[in-house]
């Protein structure tokens, strides 16, 4: 039995309350559609987001590889050398998008794959290793960025859900069946007064009556 | 806006090739933990960082705090990745309440 609200009980409590029932279960629905809506949208990117977690681990381990043959090839030290000659990538642009009233970030950026000569490092102390490490590392942020968008969006929709679903199951099982209660409670009272009342006069009419007989 | 990169050594070297905006490398040692963690607070204040990219590894040490930006994405390293699908897996089932295999 749920408990109920401190409230008077008197009819216009009751009239105020079975309007704050019928608020709260079309807010319910509301909320329960928006819950169903943000799942679904939540699965797509879901499925996005495991795929692109694969292809970047699968990138990630080419790009290891490449780079350890660029190592054999032209030593640590000068491959530390090389990497502090390159030219910074190109940068990105976040913007925010709106699924379902949910901020989510959009990252606008161009392909990080550049042309060998774009990079900024000689060629004549390199070998072409170098170069295929490069390329595939920076295969590996393209994927890494589209990843981030995704995973970001994923978790944020996950909060929004938990939260959405903590509402719905709260309106759900505690504040509409304690309204229903209070209202019941209230009803019931009401009922109650008015038979007092009614068996108040059937004892004084009959009190008068044998007065003046 | 710049994309950051966190991990090992070998890593940054690797970004560093592909042109990522700036890489810093920590080692193993507590100290190098300490300094990592005060370079994410000092990252995530800093209005130009669009993405930290972070290794698993590195992120296991400092702890990530929840922030909406910049983008926080933790990366595999050399070694692969520790935790595959598993942290996909956590969020849906803290969202769905059950795990989905597919």
């Amino acid at each position: 039995m749920p408990e109920i609200l401190k409230v008077k009980p008197t009819r216009m409590e009751l009239l105020k309350l079975k309007r704050r029932i019928k608020l709260a279960q079309k807010g319910h629905k509301l909320l329960k559609e928006k819950q169903d809506a943000l799942i679904m949208e939540f699965f797509t990117i879901y499925d996005e987001a495991l795929s692109l977690r694969k292809e970047l681990a699968q990138k990630m381990e080419e790009a290891f590889a490449a780079l350890r043959l660029a190592e054999i090839d032209v030593g640590l030290l000068k491959l530390k050398e090389v990497a502090l000659g390159v030219k910074p990538n190109n940068e990105i642009t976040i913007r925010k998008r709106n699924i379902m009233g949910v901020p989510v970030p959009l990252i606008e950026a161009e392909s990080f794959k550049r042309k060998p000569d774009e990079r900024g490092y000689p060629f004549v102390s390199t070998s072409s290793r170098v170069d295929i490490a490069a390329q595939k590392f920076e295969e590996v942020l393209d994927v890494a960025v589209r990843l981030a968008e995704v995973e970001e969006t994923l978790k944020r929709l996950a909060r929004e859900i938990e939260k959405t679903k903590r509402r719905v199951n709260a309106l759900e099982y505690i504040i509409i069946p304690r309204m229903e209660a209070t209202v019941k409670f209230i009803s019931q009272r009401l009922d109650e007064i008015e038979r007092e009342n009614f068996f108040r006069l059937k004892r004084v009419k009959a009190l008068l009556e044998a007065r003046h007989a | 806006m710049k994309i950051v990169l966190m991990g090992d050594m070998d890593t940054v070297l690797g970004f560093k090739l592909a042109g990522v905006h700036e890489a810093y490398s920590f080692g193993e040692t507590s100290l190098e933990t300490e300094r990592a963690k005060n370079k994410l607070k000092e990252l995530i204040e800093r209005e130009d960082v669009g993405i930290i990219l972070i290794t698993e590894r590195l992120a296991e040490r400092v702890e990530i705090p929840e922030v909406k930006f910049p983008i926080i994405l933790q990366i595999p390293d050399k070694f692969g990745s520790i935790y595959g699908e598993a942290q996909l897996r956590e969020i849906v089932r803290k969202a769905i309440g059950v795990e989905i295999k597919r």
